[in-house]
C-alpha cells in the first residue's frame, strides 16, 4: 500500500490539541455538595483524579481514531499488486445461433463467456475490447481499461440467431478500435473455427442435433389451387436420431411423418397443401438445439404492377412480368404508374424505365445498327441485375448500336455496345436492355424472365422485401422458437463443427511485462471516520436526553 | 442573607399574601384567636347547656329553660383562640449550598406575616446544630419587623443535628403549635428523633423540605471532587456515580415521606430555585395555608 498524499499524517499532531481539549474539560472540578454522606459508596471505592481521568476514556479513544482515519483518507491510500500481463486484447465472441447449443445446463455462448472471463484474468491485460461475432457483429465493449465493467457488459450479453459473422465485417470492428497492430493478442471464443487467421479458443462438446435444414412452398404450376411443400432434414449427430416432422398450411396440419436418420443423413419430404400463404415444418425430436426444429415459408403475394407503356407491345415481355407480378398496362402518361416499359421507341425518361432497344436522350442516344456485334462482356459479374442470368443467352444475333451518357453503368457489353446498361439518380433510374425482342432469341430462354424480374426489382426496390426467410433477435431465447418466425441460416444447425482449437491459453502469457494494479481506498478511512464521529454525536445528544429527562418531579 | 430581601418586595405582593389563611388542623390553646376551639369561651356562638354549679356566671343562665323545667342551666360558647406559630429555620451550613438558607428566610418571613396578620403569635428559632437563637412568640404585626430583622441577620455556620436541635426546642417552655420546620432535613444522623420529641409536645409539625438545584441534579459532567458544606468528608467522583447518587437521595426522600405520612406531619419538597410567589400561592396550598 502506497500513500499518494503522506503530507496528510502531519495532521496526526491535532491529536495532541485533541487530547489536551478533553483532559481540559475533563478536569476536576470542585463541588460543595449538602450531604456527602449520600455519595458514601462513592467514597468507599476511592480513586485517585488522575485514575478517575483515564477511565471511560472511551469518547477520546472514538475522536482520535476518527482524526485517524480521517487522516488516512486524506492521505489517499492506494493498494499496488503487482502482476504479469498488461497488454492490449481483443475478444471476439462468437454470438451466432449455434451459440445457444445446450451444454449440460448451459449454453455454449454461457461457456464462451466463463472462458474469456478466465482469459481476462490470465491475462490481465491494461486495455481490451469485446466484440460479438455474428452476420451483424456488435461491439460490446469498446477499448476500455475498466477490465470489471467490461465483464460485466459481457455477462450481460446475449447471442443471436444470426449466422455467422463475415470475416471482413470482425476487422473492421477490431480495427475500429485502434488498428490490429495496436492489440498484443486477438482471441476468438466460438464452437467452430473461424475464417480469420487467429487463435481461436473452442468451447462446447459434440451434441445431438436433427434439423430442418430446407423448407419452401409453391403454387403447383398446372393452375390448381394447390401448392407443394418441401422439406429437408438433416442429422448432424454422430448418431442416428428419430424424430417427428409435421407440416402444416396455416394451422391445419397436412402432413406428418416419422423420421429416422443415421449420422450425417439427410431426406427430404414433398408434400401437397391447399394454396394457403404461409406453411410451417415442425419436427419433433429431442436435441441440444431447438432453433431448427421449426421453420417457416410463404407464398407471397404477387405485388400489383401498372406499367406505362410506350411503343410496341411485347407478348414475351408480358408473360416474362406475369410470372411474378400482377400487371396492368395503360398508354395514359397522365395516369399514376409504377413503371415505364419503353419498347423500340424514343422518349424523354422519368422516374423508373426499362429502355429495351429505345432511345432516351440525352442518356441514350441512337448510334445506328450493327450486323456484327463482338464478343460479349460481363463488365460487372456481381451486379443485382445480372444474378442468375447467362451471358450467352443474350448474345444478340443484331445489335442497335447506342451510344450511352457518362455515368451510365454498363454491365454487358458486345464489343463496344453496350446490351445491358443501369443508370440511378436523384430522380430517374433505368436500365437499358439493347436487343431488338422481337429478332432475338433472348425471350426464349430462361435468362429473360430473369432478367426482366432482376430490372423491375432494381428499379422498384420495395417489391422485393423478402418473406421467405426472417431472422429476428427479439426471440433469441430457448422456448420461444416456435412463437416466432425465425428460419435459421442452415449452416448453423451443423453444431458439431468443432474441430480442434488453434489456440490453447496458458496461464502466464509469453509476453511478459510488469504491470501494477492501483486501487484506492480512501474511502474505507472515509466512512470509518464518519461512523465514528456520528456514533460520538450519538452518545453524547443521547447523554443530554437522559439528563433532561429525569428530574426529581418525575422521579418514581 | 444575598437574596433579595422580602422588604423589597411590592405591594401587591403584600397584598396576596394577606388572602392566605395558615392551615391547622388540630385543637391548640392559646388566647383569642381567630381559630374557633371546642374550649369553651366566650364567642357568640353557642356550644351546649351545661347544668348550673354555684359560682357560674348568673349573666349565662337560660331562664326560658328555667320556667319550663324548673332547673338552672347555663348557656356554654365556643372560644375563639389563636394558635401560636413557631417557625424553625436551618442554619447549618449545608443550607449554605444553592442558596437554601436565603429561600428559607424568605419563606419564614412571609410565613410570619401571614400568622401575624391573623392575630396568631408568631416565634422564629435558627437551628443547627443545635437551637441557636430565635425570636420569641409574639402577635400584632409590629412584630414582623422584628422577625425580618432576625432573619436578615441569619448566617449559615456549624452542622446539622435536627435530633438536639428539635430536643431543645421541644424543651423550650412554649405552649403547643403549629410548628413549620424550613430545612434540607439532610442530617446523616437522621430525622426521626428530632420529629418525635415534637410529636410527644402534641405540636401541629409542617415540614418544608427546601433542597438546591444542586442537590437534584450535581453538576459533575466528567470528574469532581466533592467537598461537604459541614465538613464531613471530601473526595472525587466521576459523573457516573451521579445516578446512583439519584437513587439514593430518592431512598431518603421516600423514608421522609413515609414517616411524615405515618405521623400526620405535613411534608412538602422544595427547590431553592422554585419562584417565592409560585411556592406560597401554589406548593404549599393545603400543606401550610388554606
Amino acid at each position: 500500500m502506497i500513500f499518494l498524499s503522506a503530507w496528510a499524517f502531519g495532521l496526526l499532531g491535532v491529536a495532541s490539541v485533541i487530547a489536551l481539549l478533553y483532559f481540559l474539560r475533563r478536569r476536576e472540578e470542585r463541588l460543595v455538595v449538602s450531604a456527602i454522606w449520600l455519595w458514601e459508596e462513592e467514597h468507599e471505592r476511592p480513586r485517585s483524579a488522575l485514575t478517575l481521568l483515564w477511565t471511560k476514556i472511551w469518547l477520546l479513544l472514538v475522536q482520535l481514531a476518527a482524526l485517524a482515519a480521517l487522516v488516512f483518507s486524506l492521505a489517499e491510500p492506494t493498494l499496488t499488486r503487482e502482476f504479469i500481463g498488461g497488454g492490449t486484447l481483443a475478444l471476439i465472441i462468437d454470438g451466432s445461433a449455434s451459440m445457444q447449443t445446450a451444454e449440460q445446463g448451459k449454453t455454449r455462448y454461457e461457456l464462451a463467456i466463463a472462458r474469456a472471463a478466465e482469459l481476462i484474468e490470465q491475462r490481465r491485460p491494461n486495455r481490451l475490447t469485446i466484440i460479438q461475432a455474428q452476420q451483424s457483429p456488435k461491439l460490446l465493449v469498446p477499448l476500455t481499461e475498466d477490465r470489471p465493467r467490461a465483464l460485466f457488459t459481457l455477462k450481460a450479453s446475449q447471442p443471436t440467431l444470426q449466422g455467422d459473422a463475415k470475416p471482413s465485417d470482425i476487422l473492421e470492428l477490431v480495427r475500429s478500435q485502434g488498428g490490429l497492430e495496436n492489440f498484443h493478442e486477438v482471441i476468438y471464443i466460438s464452437d467452430h473455427a473461424p475464417a480469420l487467421p487467429i487463435p481461436w479458443v473452442s468451447v462446447g462438446e459434440p451434441r445431438k442435433n436433427l434439423a430442418i435444414t430446407g423448407f419452401a412452398a409453391r403454387p403447383v404450376p398446372d393452375g390448381t389451387s394447390q401448392a407443394i411443400v418441401w422439406a429437408r432434414v438433416q442429422n448432424f449427430s454422430s448418431e442416428a436420431l428419430e424424430g417427428t416432422l409435421k407440416l402444416f398450411a396455416e394451422e391445419t396440419e397436412i402432413h406428418q411423418e416419422r423420421i429416422s436418420l443415421g449420422p450425417g443423413e439427410q431426406r427430404s419430404v414433398e408434400a401437397l397443401a391447399p394454396l394457403y400463404t404461409r406453411f410451417r415444418a415442425v419436427l419433433d425430436v429431442i436435441d441440444d438445439f431447438a432453433f431448427d426444429n421449426i421453420r417457416y415459408s410463404v407464398i407471397p403475394r404477387r405485388p400489383q404492377l401498372k406499367i406505362l407503356w410506350l411503343g410496341e407491345r411485347n407478348f414475351f415481355l408480358m408473360r416474362a412480368l406475369s410470372t411474378f407480378a400482377e400487371v396492368s398496362t395503360q398508354t395514359d402518361e397522365t395516369a399514376s404508374y409504377d413503371l415505364v416499359i419503353a419498347h423500340n421507341t424514343a422518349i424523354r425518361p422519368v422516374g423508373a424505365v426499362l429502355l429495351i432497344n429505345s432511345v432516351a436522350e440525352p442518356w441514350v442516344v441512337r448510334a445506328g445498327s450493327i450486323s456484327e456485334p463482338g464478343s460479349l462482356q460481363v463488365l460487372v459479374p456481381g451486379h443485382p441485375l445480372v444474378q442468375h442470368v447467362r451471358g450467352e443467352h443474350l448474345r444478340p444475333t443484331t445489335l442497335s448500336g447506342a451510344q450511352l451518357a457518362p455515368g451510365v453503368q454498363t454491365l454487358i457489353a458486345s464489343g463496344d455496345q453496350p446490351i445491358l446498361a443501369a443508370y440511378r439518380s436523384q430522380g430517374l433510374r433505368f436500365v437499358y436492355l439493347g436487343v431488338d425482342l422481337k429478332s432475338s432469341p433472348l425471350v426464349l430462354t430462361p435468362s429473360f424472365p430473369i432478367l426482366i424480374r432482376n430490372s423491375i426489382y432494381w428499379l422498384i426496390p420495395e417489391l422485393g422485401l423478402p418473406s421467405e426467410r426472417f431472422v429476428s433477435d427479439e426471440f433469441a431465447t430457448l422456448g420461444f422458437a416456435d412463437q416466432a418466425a425465425i428460419n435459421l441460416d442452415p449452416t448453423e444447425s451443423e453444431i458439431n463443427r468443432l474441430g480442434s482449437p488453434s489456440f490453447v491459453p496458458q496461464e502466464s502469457p509469453t509476453r511478459e511485462t510488469k504491470s501494477q494494479i492501483y486501487t484506492p481506498i480512501w474511502y474505507l478511512g472515509a466512512w470509518a471516520a464518519f461512523v465514528a464521529l456520528a456514533g460520538e454525536l450519538l452518545w453524547y445528544y443521547w447523554g443530554v436526553f437522559r439528563r433532561r429527562r429525569w428530574s426529581y418531579e418525575r422521579a418514581p | 442573607m444575598s437574596r433579595s430581601s422580602l422588604r423589597k418586595r411590592d405591594e401587591s405582593f403584600w397584598k396576596r399574601l394577606s388572602a392566605l389563611q395558615l392551615l391547622v388542623r388540630h385543637r391548640a390553646e392559646g388566647q383569642a384567636g381567630p381559630w374557633t376551639t371546642r374550649r369553651v369561651g366566650m364567642s357568640l356562638e353557642f356550644a351546649e347547656y351545661r347544668e348550673y354549679y354555684p359560682g357560674d356566671d348568673f349573666r349565662y343562665v337560660d331562664w326560658n329553660l328555667y320556667g319550663r323545667l324548673d332547673r338552672l342551666f347555663v348557656k356554654v360558647f365556643h372560644r375563639e383562640e389563636n394558635i401560636p406559630v413557631y417557625v424553625l429555620i436551618d442554619t447549618s451550613q449545608s443550607m449554605s449550598v444553592g442558596e437554601k438558607l436565603s429561600y428559607a428566610g424568605e419563606l419564614a418571613g412571609a410565613l410570619s406575616y401571614i400568622g401575624l396578620k391573623d392575630m396568631n403569635r408568631v416565634g422564629v428559632f435558627a437551628f443547627a446544630r443545635a437551637l441557636v437563637q430565635g425570636v420569641p412568640a409574639r402577635s400584632g404585626l409590629s412584630h414582623l419587623q422584628k422577625i425580618l430583622s432576625f432573619l436578615e441577620g441569619l448566617q449559615p455556620n456549624d452542622r446539622t443535628s435536627l435530633s438536639t436541635a428539635l430536643e431543645e426546642f421541644s424543651k423550650l417552655p412554649v405552649r403547643r403549635g403549629l410548628v413549620v420546620v424550613l430545612s434540607d432535613m439532610l442530617d446523616p444522623a437522621g430525622y426521626e428523633q428530632g420529629l418525635f420529641h415534637l410529636l410527644i409536645k402534641r405540636h401541629e409539625i409542617a415540614l418544608v423540605q427546601i433542597l438546591a438545584p444542586e442537590d437534584l441534579e450535581p453538576p459533575i459532567h466528567e470528574v469532581a471532587r466533592l467537598v461537604d458544606s459541614e465538613g464531613l468528608g471530601e473526595f472525587s467522583v466521576s459523573a457516573g456515580a451521579v445516578a446512583r447518587y439519584r437513587q439514593r437521595l430518592l431512598q431518603y426522600e421516600h423514608g421522609l415521606e413515609t414517616f411524615c405520612r405515618t405521623h400526620q406531619i405535613r411534608h412538602k419538597v422544595l427547590s431553592a430555585a422554585r419562584p417565592l410567589e409560585r411556592a406560597l400561592f401554589e406548593d404549599l396550598r393545603g400543606v401550610l395555608f388554606v
